[in-house]
């Protein structure tokens, strides 16, 4: 026979463990809420004021080494910088998707585009892209794939603003010898149209 | 009068000695060299420059493979290939050394190759990816090349180079991408330069050959031999510069021609193996 006091004792005991167990859960469940809120790699809103326009968006594949133009729709904001920030964020985005032909790692990729008057006192403007070093950090390595990088942002930016004759990289703000080891990111690039289809080598090219 | 004229006498005597001596020293004096050529390409060297090495591990391939090492191990296969074709080879590093990038272009700048070959190693993409450098061509050779476009005046013989790496690869079945990329030190290579980026082969199976594979590394090494022995037999070496103008004018066509101080070192071509060349 136990006695009354060691029940009373033992299913308090139980009660408080049951109690004890109930709140760790809810602790655990807020922590875990917290994180992934944090971890969020959505790309950042579109500007509900802004009015979708079309936008060109180079995209690459490592298949076949080409860079192709595809239209597409995406709400800018007319402010030129925040308009190319949020549009390189788009197109890279788009490359974390399952289908993307050219797979890089999700999240924010790009911090800020700067555009300035050419020093050079060359006619156009020059852009300065501060990409973030978790994007390069996490970006392929490879001579193609880091090329076709940068390829698809200088065809993207030069599609939407024209105006830029000049682009230039930056990784959390300082000069980057590379991207990810192989494509150079301290030479300045010129904004041109980068629509790429890689051809077969020929026997005629061999005797020009 | 006579103390007086003595002097003035022996003074114009010694200037005279002197205008003598300087005319008959003046014409024994052989005439100046002319303004020294840059030296000439060595058409049987290359120049192999496997990427990365030491702390600079490059790409971090599947099963914790390191692209330094795929790089020194697909150029340790090219070399005796290279070595039994007849062609000299010089290569920026033999070991798990960290050469800057700089380093390597200057070695290659001053061995004057006739074809340099920078090596990678990747995970994406698939087959065998050719790059020459990205920069705009430039007509003419300037007087002073730009360390960072070194390589402008080039661009018509790399383009040439690469579309030989290219049909011998095709040739080997084996997937190709021609392409353009600004990769150092390529901008900075005053030779006909090509980099050769390796790719896992995708196969018709659910599983891709990786580049690790000792028989792919072997048939692109092959194939990579095979185009540049079509390089040589494409690219004959330049005409000789033409005689002195300081040569006797009765023979000025008897005179053998100058050779380059490279060419007389090295050994003839030997036959075409593979017969891909004409």
């Amino acid at each position: 026979m136990i006695p009354r006091y060691q029940r009373i004792l033992f299913w308090s005991l139980t009660g408080g463990i049951l109690l004890m167990a109930a709140f760790l859960l809810h602790g655990c469940q807020q922590a875990h809420k917290r994180l992934t809120a944090l971890n969020d790699a959505t790309p950042i809103a579109a500007p509900t004021t802004a009015s979708t326009e079309d936008i060109t968006l180079y995209l690459a594949s490592d298949a076949d080494g080409s860079v192709t133009a595809t239209r597409s729709q995406l709400a800018l904001s007319q402010d030129p910088t925040v308009h190319a920030r949020v549009l390189l964020d788009h197109l890279l985005s788009q490359y974390a998707l399952p289908t993307s032909t050219h797979p890089l790692h999700s999240g924010p990729a790009v911090d800020d585009v700067f555009l300035l008057s050419d020093p050079s006192g060359v006619k156009g403007q020059l852009a300065v892209i501060n990409l973030r070093s978790s994007f390069v950090a996490n970006h392929p390595s490879g001579i193609l794939v880091e090329e076709l990088t940068v390829q698809s942002i200088i065809g993207t930016l030069h599609a939407a603003l024209p105006q830029i004759a000049h682009i230039r990289f930056l990784v959390d703000g300082q000069p980057h010898d590379t991207l990810a080891g192989h494509a150079d990111l301290q030479r300045t690039y010129t904004a041109t149209d980068t629509t790429t289809r890689p051809g077969p080598p020929t026997e005629e090219a061999t005797r020009q | 009068m006579t103390q007086r004229r003595n002097p003035i006498l022996n003074a114009a005597t010694t200037l005279t000695l002197g205008a003598i001596t300087c005319l008959s020293l003046h014409s024994q004096i052989p005439p100046l060299p002319p303004p020294k050529q840059p030296a000439a390409i060595n058409r049987n060297l290359i120049l192999l420059d496997p990427a990365h090495g030491g702390d600079d591990t490059g790409a971090q391939l599947p099963d914790n493979i390191l692209e330094k090492n795929i790089t020194l191990a697909l150029a340790a296969r090219i070399k005796p290939l290279l070595s039994s074709a007849g062609f000299a080879v010089l290569s920026t590093r033999d070991n798990d050394a960290e050469i800057a990038t700089d380093q390597r272009a200057g070695i290659a700048n001053h061995a004057r190759p006739t074809a340099c070959l920078v090596i990678h190693a990747t995970s994406s993409g698939t087959g065998v990816h050719l790059f020459t450098s990205a920069l705009d061509a430039r007509a003419t050779a300037p007087r002073t090349l730009p360390w960072d476009t070194a390589q402008a005046a080039s661009i018509p013989q790399s383009l040439r180079l690469v579309n030989e790496f290219g049909l011998a690869i095709d040739r080997a079945k084996l997937p190709l991408i021609l392409s353009r990329a600004s990769v150092r030190p390529l901008d900075n290579l005053t030779c006909p330069a090509v980099a050769i980026e390796l790719a896992p082969l995708a196969n018709d199976t659910s599983k891709s050959t990786p580049v690790t594979d000792s028989a792919y590394q072997q048939q692109v090494a092959q194939a990579i031999v095979t185009a540049l022995i079509s390089w040589r037999t494409h690219n004959p070496p330049p005409p000789p510069p033409a005689s002195r103008p300081i040569a006797p004018p009765a023979a000025p066509q008897a005179a053998p021609p100058a050779q380059p101080k490279a060419t007389p070192s090295t050994p003839p071509p030997p036959p075409n193996p593979t017969g891909a060349a004409k």
